[in-house]
């Protein structure tokens, strides 16, 4: 707040100072007021202590791209059995950083890590991501590229085709606590959905409410230790093999898609799809029976064009009324369209007459003719057609 | 243009375009876009095969860093998807949300020569106009599909009638028999808030599909006694700062939990185990767990599951055998078990115009209730999950 103030008076000041410039918009002024965190991110390490050198020679090629030696490579970065040399305390440690102005900056690794030493001039955010800060699909939330296929051991950046909120941590000190101990040190991270222990094997399994806590997490507590002495071995996990888990993640799947969905498209049409407006249906057998007696046009015809589409592009242009489309009709390839139109429309999808790329290349001319601006139309109407499926 | 070099057979599926194709959310608000274009630049996270790789700055969002093409064209139009953020274009979601949720196309081959065979047939199928296309024109129907499908949809697990607040069962009416039969879709998902409570039944279970009777009046049923005195009074041990909840359903999210409990002081760890219906929730301080068990009187309802409090010595839960964690499942329950006994037995004495001292207490244990707050802002509502 303060330095919002501060803003406002810089401004003030910037403008009594030159007359002649013209005071800058309200807006501008609307749009510093930005809300800060509290806090400057504080260095996790002394910046002293980092030495920037090369890293030490374990392979016999070095890669330039990725600055890393590969080939013949002694240990295993992912079953090394050096402890990490800090851990990140969200509630110290977070705060703002330069990222902060910059909205949709990735968080910071080396914040999650416990060893970044530039603070509040890092380039990269250091919080615990939200449940709004949704990386890219082909990023993680550090800005990492991910990858169609997981690493062979399960470790890395992970992959952009499954939506993964489960890590799996191995090595665990076990004794008698250890799920109490599990869900101290793995709530730290994000809201948690389920954790499955292992009691006797020192084996647990978080599963958090959101893919990017889950990201942070696992890079968070790798090489870590708990209560214990002990090194963590945090992976991905695989997929739930137990069929009751697999129902709770498809179901969580549809629901997602579902959401999207609704999103989409107009808030009653959703109501009526779900069954939840009475009205609707007496409505919908009104207006698709297109005339006739009885006769009620199955969804494909209904909801393929006009205002109450499933698909943005087949309400394109339904803004207009629904005679306007009429007149398009004068022009020779609009009949083929309609035509077209007609005959998938008696031809559901069993590709009986016409052959299906003949129907597919017919329904393409169609939805690019549909996609013309209406007002082009020359003519008067000249058909009578009442409908596309009469 | 590159050299063509078609000719070459190990190439020939190497991908040389014009312009990419992208969504609007990827590419800056400014229209003139200035774009680099490699040819050959980089192989496609799908297929793996050479693609022509574009590049431009992402305005501000991206802080100065470069945007890029990461699957070929051909891989973009068979999954209907942005070449750069690889989200469907449609209705903006994940690809591997929508293929698995609108079941449009099976994900393709996982090994490495054989997704490069199967994206080469889809590229000449294109190119003929036979493929790629056709799939996504059912991309309404099915959506439609997923819609209604989810609007009456049934719990994953089986589980039995709702009971609303005060313990009286809601009964499935005729009419609303489509939602009530199947037990609230509120309460199924764990998104419904307060809202009915859900309670085993041998005939709702029947009507979800359980065998009737299956195991639930056996020895160890619900013969525990309703929350007395005894479970929310403070032990005299100090050093306990405890509380053990048992009856926790399989879809009652860990989270849910939390910001019911931390209510009543910082919690310093909470435990669930799903599978054996029950945690531990170990306060900082001794203050506070007190507190939380004076106001739960025993019981506490969250997301319309029924939950049982007691205080209790922390001890693992995870090792517990198949009859003990159907006990911490009926536990839960048998909280709500006695109240609904005492509304009932309330009903009969006000229609005698009798007052019981023993049942106005139960019904004013039953009005202090704590019941979880409503689902805030931020808790995705599903229209389709808010019952009927």
């Amino acid at each position: 707040m303060s330095d919002a103030e501060n803003d406002a008076q810089e401004l003030a000041l910037a403008t009594t100072n030159n007359d002649t410039e013209v005071a800058p918009p309200a807006e501008k002024k609307v749009k510093k007021i930005v809300r800060r965190k509290k806090r400057p991110a504080r260095p996790q390490v002394d910046p002293a202590s980092v030495k920037n050198e090369l890293p030490q020679q374990t392979g016999t090629i070095y890669n330039v791209w990725y600055n890393k030696w590969s080939g013949g490579d002694r240990e295993d970065k992912y079953s090394s059995q050096t402890k990490a040399p800090n851990r990140c305390v969200i509630s110290t440690d977070a705060g703002f950083t330069r990222a902060d102005s910059h909205p949709g900056t990735p968080f910071c690794l080396y914040f999650a890590r416990g060893i970044c030493p530039k603070g509040q001039d890092c380039d990269y955010r250091h919080a615990l991501p939200g449940p709004y800060d949704i990386p890219p699909q082909n990023q993680d939330c550090f800005g990492r590229d991910r990858f169609s296929d997981y690493r062979d051991d399960m470790g890395g950046v992970g992959s952009f085709s499954r939506q993964n909120r489960t890590i799996y941590i191995g090595r665990i000190n076990v004794s008698d606590d250890i799920e109490e101990i599990v869900a101290r040190h793995f709530a730290e991270w994000g809201s948690i959905e389920r954790i499955r222990v292992l009691n006797s094997r020192g084996v647990a399994f978080v599963t958090y409410t959101h893919e990017q806590n889950a990201q942070f997490a696992k890079e968070a507590m790798a090489h870590q230790s708990l209560d214990h002495d002990e090194i963590l071995n945090v992976r991905w996990a695989t997929e739930d093999p137990n069929p009751m888990a697999r129902k709770r993640e498809a179901r969580r799947i549809e629901e997602q898609a579902a959401d999207a969905i609704r999103k989409a498209l107009p808030e009653a049409f959703v109501a009526e799809i779900e069954g939840k407006d009475p009205e609707a249906r007496k409505r919908r057998k009104m207006e698709s029976s297109y005339g006739l007696q009885g006769y009620q046009a199955p969804d494909e015809v209904h909801f393929a064009r006009g205002p109450n589409a499933v698909n943005p592009k087949g309400r394109e242009g339904y803004e207009l009324e629904h005679e306007q489309r009429l007149m398009l009709e004068a022009a020779e390839d609009a009949q083929a369209a309609e035509e077209a139109q007609y005959e998938s429309a008696a031809v559901p999808e069993k590709g009986g007459i016409l052959s299906s790329s003949t129907l597919a290349a017919l329904q393409a001319a169609q939805v690019a003719v549909a996609s013309k601006p209406k007002a082009a139309a020359s003519a008067g109407p000249l058909v009578a057609y009442d409908s596309d499926s009469d | 243009m590159p050299p063509q070099i078609k000719q070459d057979l190990n190439r020939s599926g190497w991908e040389s375009t014009d312009f990419p194709s992208v969504c609007e959310n990827c590419l800056p608000t400014n229209p003139y876009v200035k774009m680099l274009k490699e040819d050959y630049g980089a192989e496609c996270k799908l297929c793996t095969r050479p693609f022509t790789v574009f590049s431009w700055s992402g305005e501000g969002r991206s802080h100065g860093r470069k945007k890029r093409t990461n699957i070929c064209l051909t891989c973009a139009r068979l999954k209907n998807a942005c070449q750069c953020c690889i989200m469907d274009l449609q209705f903006g979601l994940p690809i591997v949300i929508r293929d698995k949720a609108l079941e449009l196309i099976a994900p393709g081959p996982q090994s490495e020569i054989n997704r490069e065979y199967f994206a080469q047939n889809n590229e000449r199928a294109i190119e003929e106009g036979r493929a790629g296309v056709e799939e996504y024109e059912k991309t309404d129907e099915k959506a439609r599909e997923l819609l209604r499908r989810l609007a009456q949809s049934k719990p994953y697990f089986r589980k039995g009638r709702e009971f609303d607040e005060e313990g009286n069962p809601v009964h499935g009416s005729p009419s609303s028999s489509g939602s009530a039969l199947g037990g609230n879709a509120a309460v199924g998902a764990g998104v419904g808030g307060p809202g009915p409570i859900r309670s085993r039944d041998s005939r709702a279970a029947a009507a979800v599909g359980a065998r009737p009777g299956g195991g639930r009046k056996g020895p160890l049923g619900t013969n525990a006694p309703p929350p007395g005195p005894k479970d929310w009074l403070p032990p005299a041990d100090q050093t306990l700062m405890s509380l053990f909840v048992t009856g926790i359903e399989d879809d009652l999210p860990e989270y849910k939990i939390r910001d019911h409990f931390k209510a009543f002081g910082k919690i310093k760890s909470l435990v669930v185990s799903h599978m054996t219906h029950c945690a531990f929730v170990n306060y900082e301080m001794r203050e506070a767990a007190e507190r939380a068990a004076a106001e739960c009187k025993g019981r506490a309802v969250i997301a319309g599951c029924p939950l049982r409090v007691r205080w209790s010595q922390p001890k693992a839960i995870g090792t517990m055998d198949k009859e003990e964690r159907s006990r911490m499942l009926r536990d839960g329950r048998s909280a709500f078990s006695g109240a609904k006994r005492a509304t009932g037995q309330q009903k009969t004495i006000e229609g005698g115009n009798v007052q019981a001292g023993q049942t106005s207490t139960s019904s004013q244990e039953l009005a202090d209730l704590t019941v979880a707050p409503p689902p805030g802002g931020d808790d995705v509502q599903y229209a389709s999950l808010a019952g009927n």
